[in-house]
């Protein structure tokens, strides 16, 4: 008889003891996934930014030139699915199906040295007070960049170089950059800098090198990520002494 | 699986020695009821008892709604699910449901049962820094039910039965990091049970409960003892 009760408490007991999976773990150990969170965030609103710069890189080559032949291959070559158009010389369109980009040349040709050009994009929010500039100055261009609804401002150096991409065949251009600046994801700013110079192909519309260091300071703690880019498409994410490389 | 043949021992265990106690010979004195003439009456009686206890340990007890899931990223600021990127989720274990229920047979065939259960999930949150647990979360789940049961096959040794019944479950623990986080139904629906044994006997339920979808146990019948006997 105590056997006959003894048996099944025991066995009742070892089995409150174990617990069985209900449901596998869906994540796992991944110490730099707070660093490529922050690059996720930060890359696509910089990439934007090179975006909407680059044309106004290739058009300061149609401006420099008043030659109507080599006006019409830098459009051929740049802007072929856009219109240019101006009114008085001073404010120039680039128009085409997506979008309209809006130069203030003031008259001056961007790559006279100390002229500053500023750009935006008809139909976003920007603060008329603060459009992106480009200035030409010793040999490089500054850009103080003020996104609209202040989502990205940031001051860099860069230097812009007109190439050919052999493979698709497309003309483009390779800007360099450098500086620093704040990127607003809703509730979380991010502070970016460049490690060292970023490059980014028009072409390809992303960047192919370079490393970028962004700081978030949140309950009164600091954390540091950097993302340096390969040719490839990925990033080489290193946050808190882990490193991993991830596509992004 | 381990679980299973744990418990197919426990029916075994629990059968054999239950045979050993009974009487060899079926007299309606062995089973506490009158003298009376081989009647109707006596066929449709209890054949071992009108009370019955049971004890069960059962898996994946069933619920209503969704299974429990933690709050994600899908209310989460970018800041939080910042935050939320330190750390990853664990498995998540359950303990299986256990089950202790009282039961009143009228007959050989019907019977009212009540029955309270217990099962109980945890997982654990780990640092996505260190990967080490920083905490542990557990979900407590208590189920009454009320139950009727049909015995449809009656033999010495095994019996065959349906139940069904529904209760309520009460729910403790940390229930806002799940998606139950409000008290509900209970539901025990088994068309399929299986008892095995005389007074002492093993059984084994399959069907959809909250006291386990697939579940062992043993049970004890008996008669109460009449006054002045």
């Amino acid at each position: 008889m105590k056997r006959t009760i003894l048996l099944p408490l025991l066995l009742v007991w070892g089995l409150l003891h174990t617990g069985c999976i209900v449901e596998d773990a869906y994540e796992q150990f991944e110490p730099t996934l707070p660093g490529y969170f922050l690059a996720q965030c930060a890359a696509p609103a910089l990439r934007t930014a090179m975006d909407e710069l680059w044309p106004v890189l290739a058009f300061a080559q149609y401006y420099a030139t008043d030659d109507p032949a080599e006006r019409r291959r830098i459009h051929d070559e740049y802007f072929y699915r856009s219109r240019i158009a101006t009114d008085d010389g001073a404010v120039w369109r680039i128009i085409d199906c997506e979008r309209e980009l809006v130069i203030l040349t003031e008259g001056r040709s961007l790559l006279d040295e100390g002229i500053g050009w500023s750009y935006y994009y008809l139909g976003r929010d920007y603060d008329e007070r603060q459009l992106p500039t480009l200035t030409h100055r010793d040999g490089a261009f500054a850009l103080d960049l003020h996104e609209p609804s202040k989502r990205l401002e940031g001051a860099f150096t860069l230097t812009a170089v007109p190439f050919r991409n052999p493979g698709l065949d497309l003309s483009g251009i390779r800007i360099d950059w450098s500086g620093s600046g704040t990127l607003r994801a809703d509730d979380l700013p991010i502070e970016f800098s460049a490690e060292s110079p970023l490059r980014y192909e028009s072409t390809v519309g992303r960047f192919l090198s370079g490393t970028l260091r962004l700081t978030v300071r949140r309950d009164g703690q600091t954390d540091t990520a950097t993302a340096a880019y390969t040719d490839d498409g990925r990033v080489e994410i290193t946050f808190n002494e882990f490193t991993k490389l991830w596509n992004i | 699986m381990i679980r299973l043949l744990l418990f197919a021992l426990l029916l075994a265990g629990a059968a054999l020695p239950g045979h050993a106690q009974q009487p060899a010979a079926e007299t309606p004195a062995a089973h506490g009821t009158a003298q009376l003439p081989d009647s109707r009456r006596t066929a449709r009686m209890p054949r071992y008892g009108r009370h019955e206890f049971r004890f069960s340990a059962g898996i994946a007890p069933a619920r209503i709604g969704n299974y429990w899931w933690e709050n994600e990223s899908f209310d989460l600021s970018v800041g939080q699910q910042f935050d939320r990127t330190k750390y990853y989720r664990g498995d998540t274990r359950s303990t299986g449901a256990y089950a202790l229920s009282y039961a009143y047979r009228f007959r050989r065939w019907f019977a009212l049962s009540v029955g309270c259960s217990y099962s109980g999930e945890r997982f654990d949150r780990y640092s996505n820094l260190t990967g080490r647990s920083v905490r542990r979360y557990r979900l407590h789940r208590f189920s009454l039910i009320p139950a009727v049961r049909f015995t449809w096959l009656d033999r010495p040794w095994v019996r065959l039965y349906s139940s069904a019944g529904i209760g309520l479950q009460l729910i403790g623990g940390d229930r806002s990091l799940w998606g139950q986080s409000t008290d509900q139904a209970a539901l025990h629906f088994i068309p399929l049970g299986l008892a095995v044994g005389r007074s002492l006997f093993g059984f084994a339920e399959f069907g959809y409960s909250s006291q386990g979808c697939i579940a062992f146990g043993i049970g004890y019948s008996f008669n109460a003892k009449k006054r002045g006997s």
